[in-house]
């Protein structure tokens, strides 16, 4: 009988701890939940173990542990764990989601675009509430330098801004604060390969955002580079973002387009300038 | 000819087997670099004939494949429940047989056997409720109602929302 359960000397709960280990590292979230409440055994090796175990069932848990030992927060574990949880299931379906793409080398289908522009509105949800001051990419938990082959700096304008139709003022100011925020990671900011095509893209989402009608907010955020002032705002809506409401768009306009400028000069053709 | 060695099981079963099949242990491999060739058994206290089979069967087919990366141990959790097909059919067996497969991998040091062996033991968890995986895996509930209240309240992030 295949895997049946014989009254044998050895059993799963005479395993040496190691190796229950080694089961517990191939079991889903959900599953470990099961296992904790069979027995005192699972549980109280989950309890000794958890900081072994969870990287391998949270891919965003030491980017969770990392940023609450950053703050110095006290952070009870099953917060910790709830972020990292949600983050790394809203990581999940956004790299399912930007995989279609990336496997098929065609630009999306418009049903994909609007399930990847929702897709991508959850991740930064996800990311925005449970780790605010956190780069994005690193919360993605890919290498940034894949992350620039594989998705957001090989979409073209034309597929991230048919947003006005196809998703909310709301999810089109997350991807507006996203834009921002990519641009200002100097992980990205200084690989010479995938630059032009960061400039030109997120460069070309702030040209049409101004066109649609989003003005300069006065929004404020703080990063390695110092403090930048970001923010959107649609006449008659109400202000998109997370960041203190302090500074101007205006600023990061121009250094935005300073940047664009400086690639262009750099890099002469590789880069079309989008921006009126 | 391939160079054969003789390893002698826990119940004195004597069994000979190709070099380059038993060096898939690292245990056996570091040994016969050690102690060089050698005529006599090499013992294997641990592990008994039946187990001892099941093991070099296991080396045999996968006596050509290479050692793991480490980019491949870091990917270990996206491919969890991947079990190869060879390797499902050959861990088909009675629960004594597969645990006791899993302690002889940890001892003799073949990890991706033992690594099959985990995820296989996994795989069997998959999806079942706590009364299911005790009920498969003949584990006593030792918890109080109040403390498996408890533990369902620390843990209810893992939970399905």
């Amino acid at each position: 009988m295949s895997n049946s359960a014989t009254m044998s000397s050895v059993t799963l709960s005479t395993l040496p701890p190691e190796l229950l280990l080694g089961v517990i590292r191939h079991v889903s979230p959900h599953d470990l939940f099961s296992l904790l409440l069979t027995s005192r055994l699972f549980n109280s090796l989950f309890k000794l173990h958890h900081a072994h175990i969870l990287p391998f069932l949270l891919p965003a848990y030491p980017e969770a542990l990392l940023l609450s030992q950053a703050q110095g927060s006290r952070d009870i574990p099953q917060t910790l764990l709830t972020n990292a949880a949600a983050v790394s299931g809203a990581c999940d379906l956004f790299h399912a989601e930007t995989s279609i793409r990336f496997h098929r080398h065609t630009p999306l289908l418009p049903c994909e675009r609007a399930r990847f522009c929702r897709a991508f509105y959850r991740l930064w949800t996800a990311v925005t509430i449970h780790i605010p001051s956190k780069s994005t990419v690193s919360i993605l938990s890919c290498p940034s330098d894949r992350f620039a082959q594989t998705s957001l700096a090989h979409l073209t304008l034309e597929e991230l801004l048919p947003m006005s139709t196809t998703i909310d003022d709301r999810e089109l100011q997350c991807m507006l604060e996203l834009a921002v925020w990519l641009l200002l990671d100097s992980s990205l900011m200084f690989k010479r390969e995938y630059l032009p095509a960061y400039a030109k893209n997120w460069a070309a989402v702030l040209g049409r955002a101004w066109r649609l009608g989003f003005t300069p907010g006065e929004g404020r955020v703080g990063s390695r580079h110092g403090e930048h002032p970001v923010g959107f705002v649609k006449e008659g809506g109400e202000r998109g973002g997370f960041f203190d409401e302090t500074g101007g768009f205006r600023e990061v306009w121009d250094s935005l387009y300073g940047m664009a400028g400086a690639v262009l000069a750099f890099w002469p053709g590789e880069v079309v300038p989008v921006i009126a | 000819m391939a160079v054969q060695i003789k390893l002698m099981s826990s119940d004195q079963a004597m069994l000979v087997v190709d070099k380059e099949v038993a060096e898939r242990s690292v245990l056996i491999k570091n040994m016969l670099d050690d102690i060089g060739e050698v005529d006599e058994a090499i013992p294997i206290p641990n592990v008994n004939e039946a187990v001892l089979k099941k093991v070099i069967e296991w080396c045999e087919h996968h006596k050509g494949d290479s050692p793991s990366t480490n980019d491949e141990e870091s990917d270990s959790r996206k491919r969890s429940t991947d079990i190869e097909e060879w390797d499902q059919k050959f861990m088909q067996v009675d629960q004594e047989m597969l645990f006791e497969i899993i302690l002889a991998a940890n001892y003799l040091d073949i990890k991706p056997l033992l690594d099959v062996g985990c995820k296989t033991v996994a795989n069997m968890i998959k999806g079942k409720s706590p009364e299911e995986i005790r009920k498969t895996f003949n584990i006593q509930n030792d918890f109080t109602a109040e403390e498996e209240e408890q533990i369902r309240r620390e843990n209810e992030w893992a939970e399905d929302r």
